[in-house]
């Protein structure tokens, strides 16, 4: 049992780190701005949740189960994903009004939206 | 338990030194502004990582924590990046 524990917390807590890994190495292959604020949502969705659940599972391992932690930890879950989504649309916007350049070597460039 | 810390926090360093050298070669402030969100979340993981090593009992209040406070930075730069405007 332990030793099972033991691979479920490793898995996320390094699976979670090497999604934000990957989502560091795409910011550095990806060539204009509103690439980089869109390749950051694996970080955000995927990397910090997996190792929140990972510390959450090694605090029931070792301190017992409780209502109100199961409560922080899917309201930490929730928040991550629900803000990274709302930030990265108001840094976008905020990135393609201040006129940063977009990548002159797409094949389709990017239309003007009208949302922004 | 430690090597599971440890590589994680290794990791973890890595993506953002990975960051500041994209910083550092940037040439637009959304880019910047990226990064800073990126450096955000890799000093959060850290703080899990070795709060858990450590044994504190207030991680997952931190965790909740900076899941709620984090988007002010982030509407901040968004603000800072239009010269205020909306």
């Amino acid at each position: 049992m332990n030793v099972v524990l033991l691979v479920v917390v490793g898995v996320l807590c390094i699976g979670g780190a090497l999604f934000v890994l990957t989502s560091a190495l795409a910011m550095l292959r990806a060539r204009d701005g509103l690439s980089r604020i869109n390749v950051l949502s694996g970080a955000t969705g995927m990397g910090i949740p997996w190792m929140v659940t990972g510390v959450y599972v090694h605090h029931v391992w070792t301190h017992g189960f409780d209502v109100v932690d199961l409560i922080k930890l899917l309201v930490a879950i929730a928040g991550f994903i629900i803000m990274s989504s709302v930030a990265s649309n108001a840094l976008g916007r905020a990135a393609y009004r201040s006129g940063a350049p977009l990548d002159p070597a797409r094949s389709t460039p990017t239309e003007p939206n009208d949302l922004a | 338990m430690s090597l599971i810390v440890w590589t994680t926090v290794g990791i973890l360093l890595l993506a953002a030194v990975l960051g500041l050298v994209r910083v550092m070669t940037a040439r637009d402030d959304a880019s910047v502004a990226a990064v800073s969100d990126l450096v955000y979340f890799c000093a959060v993981g850290i703080f899990l990582m070795i709060g858990m090593a450590s044994g504190s009992v207030v991680l997952l209040d931190v965790a909740s924590l900076s899941a709620l406070v984090g988007i002010l930075a982030t509407v901040s730069l968004a603000r800072i990046l239009t010269r205020g405007q909306r």
